[in-house]
């Protein structure tokens, strides 16, 4: 049967990510036919994920002709998210069910952008995110700092990924307990490609890929002091109780509770994806 | 000696200084003027964003590859010196100057895999 069925919790860890990847992988052996999406048995997911979830979406039509299904009547309480954030639309393009409506002002929408274009990766920050209502809270200098990490993130996914497809974007922020979650994913060539390249071979898996750049490590001949502000970020996240995830080459890599931990994901895709946690009440 | 004015906004083609290939594009043409034996005036006007990524590939990559006539040659307007962004130049600047700063920060980093 064409069908997937999504349980439990889906959420920024390497669990979550590998069950977005089963699906995938699942979906895959099917084309040019109708997939279900199944969310009843799903009792959470991270509206930031719907990104690597979309992303795997768009890959599917487009290489295996698949339309999808979603029981839009599924998509209530807490799942609703996966509604107001316009995942639902974009997969399955149904306006009258799937009509993304942010009435509580919540969600970083999910959107596409082509890695040079800056401008609109920009406007999208400013406009439709940082100006929401449930936003109030947080000071200028902090938006500004959050703005600006988003603004490098954006850029660092653009130097690694080597790609012309889009970079998928998502998030969504928690009022209550200040918290703002943000991910952005591509399908390019990840971390470990040319890192492995520029160290002759010295660095052999994504997760010595990974951490080789966010100590500093550049590709360019002529490295660049300072770097691209990945390294401000990891120390931001560490003396603010952030969280810094970057999942690449089959390894899901995580600044979390001032730890860094790696976890290797199985047979995983290419490409990378980056999850920015912010704590703004601290 | 001739002094030549470079704005930002129309070298890069967008009020969006946030991304290294943008601050490479300002490198790139800086660096025919100072290689002529032109001073130059870097100007911010019209810019909206600006991230350290920037920063770093355009001012901090011209003080590193000239170190002797990076002061006196190269003027930088249009930033309020108050600003998040005024912090930002100053860094690359500081982070090109000192090496050893830039160490200090890696190490800073380092000693988080520990």
């Amino acid at each position: 049967m064409s069908k997937f069925s999504f349980k439990g919790r889906i959420q920024t860890d390497p669990k979550g990510v590998q069950q977005l990847f089963d699906f995938y992988q699942f979906a895959k052996q099917f084309s040019n036919c109708w997939f279900t999406i199944d969310f009843a048995q799903l009792e959470w997911f991270d509206a930031n994920l719907s990104s690597e979830l979309l992303l795997y979406c768009h890959n599917l039509k487009k290489k295996n002709n698949l339309k999808f299904f979603i029981d839009y009547s599924i998509l209530k309480g807490d799942l609703n998210v996966l509604s107001r954030n316009g995942f639902a639309y974009h997969v399955v393009h149904n306006k009258e069910h799937f009509k993304p409506v942010d009435d509580r002002e919540t969600v970083i929408p999910i959107k596409a952008f082509n890695p040079d274009n800056v401008d609109s990766f920009a406007d999208y920050i400013e406009n439709i995110f940082l100006k929401q209502r449930g936003l109030d809270k947080i000071d200028k200098d902090s938006k500004d700092r959050i703005k600006s990490s988003y603004f490098e993130i954006f850029d660092n996914v653009g130097i690694h990924a080597n790609t012309k497809s889009p970079i998928i974007c998502c998030g969504q922020h928690f009022p209550a307990s200040g918290v703002l979650k943000f991910t952005l994913t591509d399908y390019g060539d990840g971390f470990l490609k040319k890192i492995a390249q520029h160290t002759l071979n010295e660095i052999k898996s994504g997760a010595d890929a990974i951490s080789w750049a966010v100590k500093g490590g550049s590709t360019k001949p002529d490295a660049i002091k300072g770097g691209n502000g990945l390294k401000k970020i990891m120390l931001y996240c560490f003396k603010n109780a952030g969280e810094l995830s970057i999942v690449s080459d089959g390894c899901f890599w995580s600044l979390q509770n001032k730890s860094i931990n790696f976890h290797n994901l199985n047979n995983f895709r290419t490409g990378a994806t980056i999850h920015l946690t912010f704590r703004y009440l601290n | 000696m001739s002094q030549v004015r470079i704005n930002i906004v129309d070298i890069i083609g967008t009020s969006n200084a946030i991304i290294q290939k943008f601050g490479n594009q300002i490198f790139e043409v800086a660096s025919s003027y100072l290689n002529a034996g032109s001073s130059i005036v870097l100007d911010f006007h019209s810019i909206s964003n600006l991230t350290s990524g920037f920063c770093n590939a355009s001012i901090g990559q011209l003080y590193t590859k000239y170190p002797s006539i990076a002061s006196a040659n190269i003027v930088i307007e249009n930033i309020d010196q108050s600003s998040v962004w005024y912090e930002k130049i100053q860094d690359s600047i500081v982070l090109a100057q000192n090496p050893e700063k830039a160490v200090i920060i890696d190490n800073a980093i380092l000693a988080l895999f520990d």
